[in-house]
């Protein structure tokens, strides 16, 4: 068959619309959980692409990827810092957004949003006190969970307040600012400085308790050249009782203690692509010296972001974000470190809670 | 509101019935508005010359009429409306960069008359930054020339280029213009040129172009509610003096080019709020000695960017340096040609310490007879002082007197910038360069029939990269070379032209099907293999038509993207989109001069879109402009 002019000219418009992959990509049907109790991760997302996520697991089912989306139809930010449960609502501060997210702790449902610069981590204090950390900032936010409204703000004399923690009516605060080797301490009662409390490092990031009631702040920025240290410290007396010096290449963050509070537990995050000071360490509070050898190896490539210990079962629950560029994973090791089992999360774990 | 949407409609309708009925009055044709590329002949003596004349590769020039449609904005629209190339766009007053099949930004050239003016630092340049209005002739070279081009050359180049100097004695021109469009767009610039009257062996030139915009669009966010954009204001401002100067034999030609621009970073749609401000400042010198069969280049590049954000008093000013010489020879005899270069590079970022410098000689051996033409040519760049060599070969066969094809294979290869190497925190002073091969294939056909004639290009294309550079990170993004990547795909573009008395109508399709995908990971547990890069789109669907009758031009475009990805493991993407637009142009004689006068617009059907997640893209946006030929 010889093909006229304008036929060869058909032909050939037609050849370059040829398609040779399907495009659409494969959407998941959005769904909720049917009980809300089980495990909550708080995917980061990548820092720019507002794609910070919510994930819902229960052992036994699928993950949901993201159960606020699922909820809501819209998606919650740019970096989920964290998130609190307080009384029967769930507190998420999305830190590049500017705002802490009130959901229903069960259906996931919006509630209210709250504008706060650069939130990062919220301390309940009483039913209609929380205390809510900034970055980039001063400022320590007071809300009242009841309301969602800004009651007060409290200004540090150092930058960044980062972790939190409630002993009685007094609330110990990291500045997480390269100059400051300060443990602030605010009285909850009069929202002002009542003492502070000298540390062994400098750049305190997060405060947890021991069985025994004494304090362990970890401090350092590794991006800032700021060695990394623990210190112990007796909370009513202030008194240094034990430090710990990191190498200048360990960069640990995350910090938790084991139901029983004699084991310390944090990430040291390599990301650079080798295996050295890269893994889940773990540590005896009564240890004279850090541990060499992580508990969890991280292989070359990898590196966690998230570490939660189950109050019920003693497992070991870690966040790898894969390069914050995909899927992460939650991998779930025995108190042996041996993996029980893993899911898919969103982008970027960071956190994970039991509820 | 309603109301005021008809009357705004009543208005536009009213101004084109206006154009249209002056057209109809006017008899008198000025010129041929469809006339398509302007020809200079010369002799070519550099790389970019080489490539745009004897590649045997696709290029793509933009014709001058293109080019006129497009005067008042920048090379990055033109990119994205007139090639199936993919510009990643961050939104308005925000970085535009190129994605040649589907390589990343770093691995994308952009050269002004030779010279690369990729940030010295990011590796990448910012399209949205560089007018049209500022360059003579703008072609697109697709695929690796890392040959010809040095290192970065993997996807594909931009090619930016002025006119060389006629020297003609007397000659002078000279036009201004300006527009004026939706969002508070306004534009001015002008363009003088002028030889020496007495020899006619001086050649000054000056073109300037301010613009400032409002940018203050509405959009709909997340939940379907109407936003207005803010913090979005943007002013700019360039100034390019050139002098050339004919030599007893040869000539020497000197360009500066200097720009500011400021620029308000408007929020994503998850920031409730942005003060975050931009204000890039760049100076370019270029010399260009030609003598017979020699060039001599030099060239200094200052580029500044001092990005603010108010908000979390992050403030940063980086300031970069690039020195570039290049030597070129060439001869030819029979049907032989040989060229050969020399190129220096030295980038230093200020304050840091921290410098990169490379050194290359590159040989271009072209054979050519009527129906054959092979070209070998290879390159040897020290990079640090680490050697790397880029060989590579084509051919091209004229089967028919219409129809021809080619075959050609390439050498990649791109160091590290100086960002992926020691930008605080994050760089990687361990990485190692991008390294692969690059192929394509492809045919060109053109058949003439009466007042008919057809265009025609396909071309298949694959290439594979090791040592692939990603970033990883969360709060602190770090470099890695983690991945092999292999692409591969094709692309087609056909002109159907007509022409019947004063008429004159083209129509082109252009299309490109790119498969890009992680091949290897260092990573056991990475979940990119075999899955598309982020924002490489695998379908691009270009139309555009164009009627010309007298001294009146019509021209429309209508384009499709496709499903872009938005992380490495397909787990996320944004939607596809078209856009249409539409540019009405008339030429007429007023008071003894020439002007004319344009009306266009640009994303017709108002759709809402997004290039790169969560920075939305305005919707329907007129300009009206106007020019004056007063030399």
């Amino acid at each position: 068959m010889r093909l006229s002019f304008y036929q060869t000219i058909g032909w050939l418009l037609l050849l370059g619309l040829i398609a040779c992959k399907k495009d659409k990509p494969n959407a998941p049907e959005p769904v909720l959980p049917e009980s809300p109790h089980g495990v909550l991760v708080a995917c980061e997302g990548s820092l720019g692409f507002g794609n910070a996520a919510l994930t819902f697991f229960q052992e036994g089912q699928d993950p949901i990827p993201d159960v606020y989306k699922n909820a809501n139809g819209s998606t919650i930010g740019d970096v989920l810092q964290s998130v609190t449960q307080i009384g029967n609502r769930l507190f998420l501060c999305v830190n590049n957004s500017d705002k802490v997210l009130v959901i229903g702790a069960e259906d996931f449902k919006l509630q209210a949003s709250i504008s706060i610069s650069k939130p990062r981590y919220i301390l309940p204090v009483s039913d209609t006190r929380a205390y809510v950390s900034t970055l980039f900032s001063n400022r320590i936010f007071e809300i009242n969970p009841a309301t969602a409204t800004v009651t007060d703000t409290l200004l540090l004399p150092v930058q960044n307040p980062e972790g939190m923690l409630l002993r009685g009516d007094e609330v110990f605060v990291c500045g997480w600012d390269t100059a400051s080797q300060l443990l602030y301490v605010l009285n909850t009662h009069t929202n002002t400085i009542s003492r502070t409390i000298t540390l062994a490092g400098k750049a305190p990031q997060a405060v947890v308790c021991d069985g025994e009631g004494m304090l362990w702040v970890l401090s350092g920025n590794n991006a800032s050249g700021i060695p990394a240290t623990w210190s112990r410290i007796n909370p009513v007396s202030g008194e240094l009782l034990a430090a710990y010096y990191f190498p200048e290449t360990a960069d640990p963050i995350r910090p938790a203690m084991n139901p029983a509070g004699d084991t310390l537990y944090w990430i040291s995050v390599n990301q650079y692509g080798g295996v050295s000071n890269n893994g889940i360490y773990r540590m005896p509070v009564i240890a004279g010296s850090l541990p060499e050898t992580p508990f969890i190896q991280a292989i070359a490539w990898q590196y966690f972001w998230a570490l939660a210990i189950d109050p019920a079962t003693g497992y070991i629950y870690t966040g790898d974000p894969k390069g914050f560029t995909q899927k992460g994973s939650v991998q779930i090791y025995r108190q042996d470190g041996t993996l029980q089992s893993s899911f898919e999360t969103g982008v970027g774990p960071g956190h994970i809670y039991f509820q | 509101m309603k109301a005021t949407a008809t009357c705004s409609r009543k208005r536009q309708t009213g101004i084109l019935l206006l154009l249209l009925l002056s057209a109809a009055a006017k008899a008198q044709s000025l010129n041929d508005s469809l006339q398509e590329v302007k020809v200079k002949s010369y002799r070519a003596v550099s790389p970019t010359e080489i490539l745009l004349q004897h590649n045997t590769g696709r290029i793509q020039p933009f014709d001058s009429t293109t080019l006129d449609l497009y005067k008042s904005n920048s090379v990055a629209t033109l990119i994205a409306e007139q090639s199936p190339v993919f510009i990643k766009s961050y939104g308005f007053n925000s970085l535009s960069t190129l994605s040649f099949r589907g390589a990343s930004a770093a691995q994308s050239t952009v050269l002004w008359n030779g010279v690369p003016v990729n940030n010295a630092a990011l590796g990448v340049a910012d399209l949205s930054l560089l007018p049209v209005f500022f360059s003579d002739k703008i072609s697109i070279a697709y695929g690796g020339s890392s040959a010809l081009l040095g290192s970065g050359n993997v996807g594909g180049a931009l090619l930016l280029d002025s006119d060389v100097p006629g020297f003609v004695k007397g000659y002078k021109t000279g036009t201004v213009s300006a527009a004026a469009g939706s969002f508070g767009q306004k534009t001015i610039a002008a363009n003088l040129q002028a030889n020496d009257t007495k020899t006619g062996k001086w050649q000054m030139g000056m073109r300037m172009l301010g613009q400032q915009a409002n940018n203050d669009f509405s959009f709909k966010d997340e939940t379907g509610h109407w936003q207005k954009m803010t913090n979005s204001r943007q002013a700019a401002g360039h100034l390019l003096v050139s002098v050339a100067r004919q030599l007893k034999q040869g000539s020497l030609s000197l360009h500066a080019w200097a720009q500011k621009a400021e620029r308000e970073i408007p929020p994503a749609l998850f920031e409730q709020t942005s003060r975050k401000q931009q204000t890039d400042e760049v100076l370019r010198l270029t010399a260009d000695w030609r003598q017979g069969s020699n060039s001599l280049k030099l060239a200094y590049i200052k580029e500044g960017i001092n990005y603010s954000d108010k908000a979390i008093r992050l403030y940063s000013n980086a300031v970069t340096h690039r020195i570039f010489v290049s030597e070129t020879w060439r001869t030819r005899w029979d049907k032989h040609q040989l060229l050969l270069t020399v190129p220096l590079q030295l980038d230093w970022m200020a304050g840091r310490g921290n410098s990169q410098h490379s050194l290359a000689a590159a040989a271009f051996y072209l054979y050519k007879n009527q129906r054959w033409q092979f070209s070998v040519q290879s390159r040897a760049g020290w990079y640090q002082e680490k050697l790397a060599v880029t060989p590579g070969a084509g051919a091209t066969l004229q089967i028919k007197k219409w129809l021809s094809t080619y075959l050609s294979v390439q050498r990649s290869f791109r160091q590290p910038t100086l960002n992926e190497l020691y930008y605080q925190p994050g760089g990687n002073a361990a990485l190692k360069p991008e390294e692969g091969w690059s192929g394509e294939a492809g045919y060109r056909l053109n058949i003439n029939k009466e007042n008919w004639q057809l265009e025609q290009e396909g071309t298949g294309f694959i290439r594979s990269i090791q040592n692939w550079i990603i970033w990883y990170g969360g709060a602190i993004w770090t470099p890695h070379n983690i991945a092999s990547v292999l692409s591969r795909g094709a692309e087609s573009s056909t002109a159907l032209h007509w022409q019947h008395q004063n008429i004159k109508a083209t129509l082109q399709v252009q299309t490109a099907y790119v498969l890009s995908t992680t091949r290897k990971s260092e990573n056991p547990l990475d979940g990119s293999i075999g899955r598309q890069l982020p924002y490489v789109p695998r379908y691009n669907y270009r139309i555009n038509a164009r009627v010309g009758w007298q001294d009146w031009l019509l021209s429309g475009y209508w384009n499709y993207t496709g499903y872009r990805f938005t992380t490495s493991d397909e787990s996320a993407y944004l939607e596809p989109y078209d856009l249409t637009g539409i540019t009405l142009t008339w030429q007429t004689l007023l008071f003894h001069k020439k002007w004319n006068f344009g009306l266009s617009c640009h994303n017709l059907g108002q759709t809402s879109y997004e290039v790169v997640a969560y920075r939305p893209m305005p919707g329907r946006m007129w300009q009206l402009s106007a020019g004056l030929k007063f030399l």
